[in-house]
């Protein structure tokens, strides 16, 4: 069972992380525009450098305090599929196949690319294998 | 500028609600420390909130069943259905997949969460229109 304590600690930080994606997809949006999801793609690409940074920097057990604040919350509310999978359908429905691709294809391979990196780089792969 | 931040304290409340959700729904994945084997939990709220968001960007509009302000439609898809999915975990999951050499298993992940998602965006978009256009044959 999870307790009220951890729902708790889920739904801080979670605010936290939909504050911060909000803030930072709106200043990407501003710089880069919002014809292609840019915002989106960034607070993706950074949540998934972050998840794979905290996993392998603190060391972090499963279930603590500090996973369900920072891993859960955090990072799980900074980063969204939602806005991804809309935003996509978006590029569709105005003919953009290309866009809709590429922003498919980049938003998982650079995710991917900086979590392998990050668990890397932390040598974190031992402490969830 | 400050007209922004008032957005982004609704979509921070939005988000405590959508994390919690998500909590819930992976909470027996989780509990029991398990995040190999297939992510059943963090596919089924990619998916879920992904449907959730179009049917809430069709209703939302102007000539939707609840037309919103800014701040509320960004409360509902930025904020409750933003805080619900993840992706962030889900390249955790797939890259865990990819290292395990479950490569089968990583492929229909990635496509389950990717093509199904965009997928489910467009389901609830199209079930918020069919209601909407229900509700206009019958007023």
């Amino acid at each position: 069972m999870i307790s009220l304590h951890t729902y708790l600690l889920v739904a801080t930080g979670s605010a936290i992380g939909g504050f911060a994606r909000y803030v930072t997809t709106a200043s990407v949006g501003r710089w880069l525009g919002t014809r292609f999801p840019w915002g989106t793609l960034a607070v993706n690409v950074l949540g998934a450098t972050l998840l794979g940074l905290l996993i392998g920097l603190l060391n972090l057990s499963l279930g603590g305090a500090a996973f369900w604040f920072l891993v859960i919350g955090i990072c799980g509310s900074y980063t969204t599929v939602s806005s991804f999978s809309l935003q996509t359908l978006e590029l569709l429905r105005q003919r953009r196949p290309v866009a809709a691709l590429a922003n498919t294809l980049l938003s998982l391979l650079l995710c991917l690319l900086v979590m392998a990196a990050a668990l890397r780089f932390t040598s974190a792969p031992g402490v969830l294998s | 500028m400050s007209w922004e931040w008032k957005i982004g304290l609704w979509v921070a409340l939005g988000s405590a609600i959508g994390g919690m959700l998500r909590l819930a729904v992976s909470h027996v994945h989780l509990s029991h420390g398990d995040i190999s084997g297939f992510p059943w939990a963090t596919l089924t709220v990619n998916i879920a909130g992904s449907l959730l968001i179009g049917y809430f960007a069709r209703h939302t509009r102007g000539d939707g069943l609840l037309p919103s302000g800014e701040r509320f439609r960004q409360f509902l898809m930025a904020g409750i259905c933003g805080g619900f999915t993840t992706f962030s975990l889900f390249s955790l999951e797939t890259a865990l997949l990819l290292q395990a050499g479950h490569f089968p298993m990583a492929a229909i992940y990635v496509l389950g969460t990717l093509v199904g998602g965009v997928a489910a965006a467009a389901a609830g978009w199209s079930l918020a229109n069919r209601m909407i256009a229900r509700g206009n044959v019958s007023a």
